[in-house]
């Protein structure tokens, strides 16, 4: 003879098999491999602080020549500016050809002795403006020679180029002299 | 003995209370948004590029994005290819790049026709003239010249000069 379950057991039974716990998916392992990927990514992430300077040399064999005009034949009429940066040790010699004469001047070192960048960046915005003028009067307008003395660092080459290329003027960069041209000193 | 009905049973106070788990969710949204906006950092820059151990990159304005064609590395323990590993593969050494008597580097020389040749062998398109140059900051400008002038003779024309970016 069978015996009936009671009928409190029956309900416990029946409420246990209806009533799941709610469980959480196991986020362990996902949780896991975001852990490791993402210092990973920010390790690597340090490269982005790493950009390129282009450099362009004229297509001529000669590097002291300047590049051939690219806007026809009205710019080849213009006169030639032949603006050059000589990088002197400590110093900057700036020279450029107004109405077949040529100038030039001197920028002296930093107090602390080094090149002094930021007035190169001013005293090419002053001849920019000044004798380039705009629309430029010069078929070279864009270009700047820059020669160094053989033993001279990379960095001062690269600082030079920076600051012969343009300049913060308030809010914004105005260009100077982005087409460089690079030569070497004797 | 008084009968407390309030204090737990027998049963209950031998149970061990569950550890609490952590909510892991509101965790898991914060780190997919994290990996999410690194993700799109990276692939709004150039290609990736892998800093040569050793080499102390100049500082500059420069803001173009790196790219990453033919690529060598100019540090003062001489040239060398940039593998985009630890292997170093060597093109001229210091005493090469400071001889005044050589103008033409000729390991750079060879390693650039040889790039041109396995790049016609493969059927590919010729390159695009563009070198990238990973040099150290404190190397002579007349090294670096010399880079250029081989560069130009293969008829590599734009130069890109890794810098970090200030």
């Amino acid at each position: 003879m069978a015996i009936k379950p009671s009928k409190k057991k029956e309900k416990t039974r029946s409420y246990r098999i209806r009533v799941l716990p709610l469980t959480e998916p196991n986020l362990m392992p996902i949780m896991n491999l975001m852990v490791v990927l993402i210092p990973l990514i920010l390790v690597t992430s340090k490269l982005l602080n790493y950009s390129v300077l282009e450099y362009l040399p004229p297509p001529s064999q000669d590097m002291g020549a300047a590049a051939l005009p690219q806007e026809g034949e009205a710019i080849q009429e213009l006169p030639v500016l032949a603006l050059r940066i000589n990088i002197a040790e400590q110093r900057f010699l700036i020279g450029y050809r107004v109405a077949k004469y040529d100038t030039s001047f001197e920028i002296a070192p930093t107090e602390m002795g080094g090149y002094d960048y930021v007035e190169l960046s001013r005293q090419l915005l002053a001849i920019k403006r000044n004798i380039v003028g705009d629309p430029p009067r010069y078929s070279d307008a864009k270009e700047v020679m820059i020669s160094a003395l053989e033993n001279t660092n990379f960095q001062t080459i690269v600082s030079t180029l920076d600051a012969s290329r343009d300049i913060w003027v308030g809010d914004h960069r105005e260009l100077l002299f982005p087409l460089p041209v690079l030569g070497q000193l004797w | 003995m008084t009968f407390d009905p309030k204090a737990p049973s027998k049963g209950k106070k031998h149970k061990h209370p569950l550890t609490p788990m952590p909510k892991f969710t509101p965790l898991m949204d914060m780190m997919v948004i994290m990996l999410l906006f690194l993700l799109m950092q990276f692939s709004a820059t150039g290609d990736l590029m892998r800093k040569a151990p050793g080499v102390e990159l100049p500082s500059s304005t420069a803001t173009n994005p790196t790219t990453k064609e033919v690529a060598v590395i100019l540090s003062p323990r001489g040239l060398f290819v940039d593998t985009g590993t630890d292997r170093e593969e060597i093109l001229a050494r210091p005493d090469e790049l400071s001889d005044e008597s050589i103008i033409l580097l000729s390991g750079l020389n060879n390693y650039l026709q040889n790039h041109q040749k396995a790049l016609a062998q493969r059927g590919k398109e010729a390159h695009k003239g563009v070198i990238t140059i990973q040099g150290d900051r404190r190397i002579p400008y007349q090294w670096l010249l010399k880079v250029i002038q081989t560069c130009v003779r293969n008829e590599f024309t734009t130069f890109d000069f890794v810098v970090e970016q200030v």
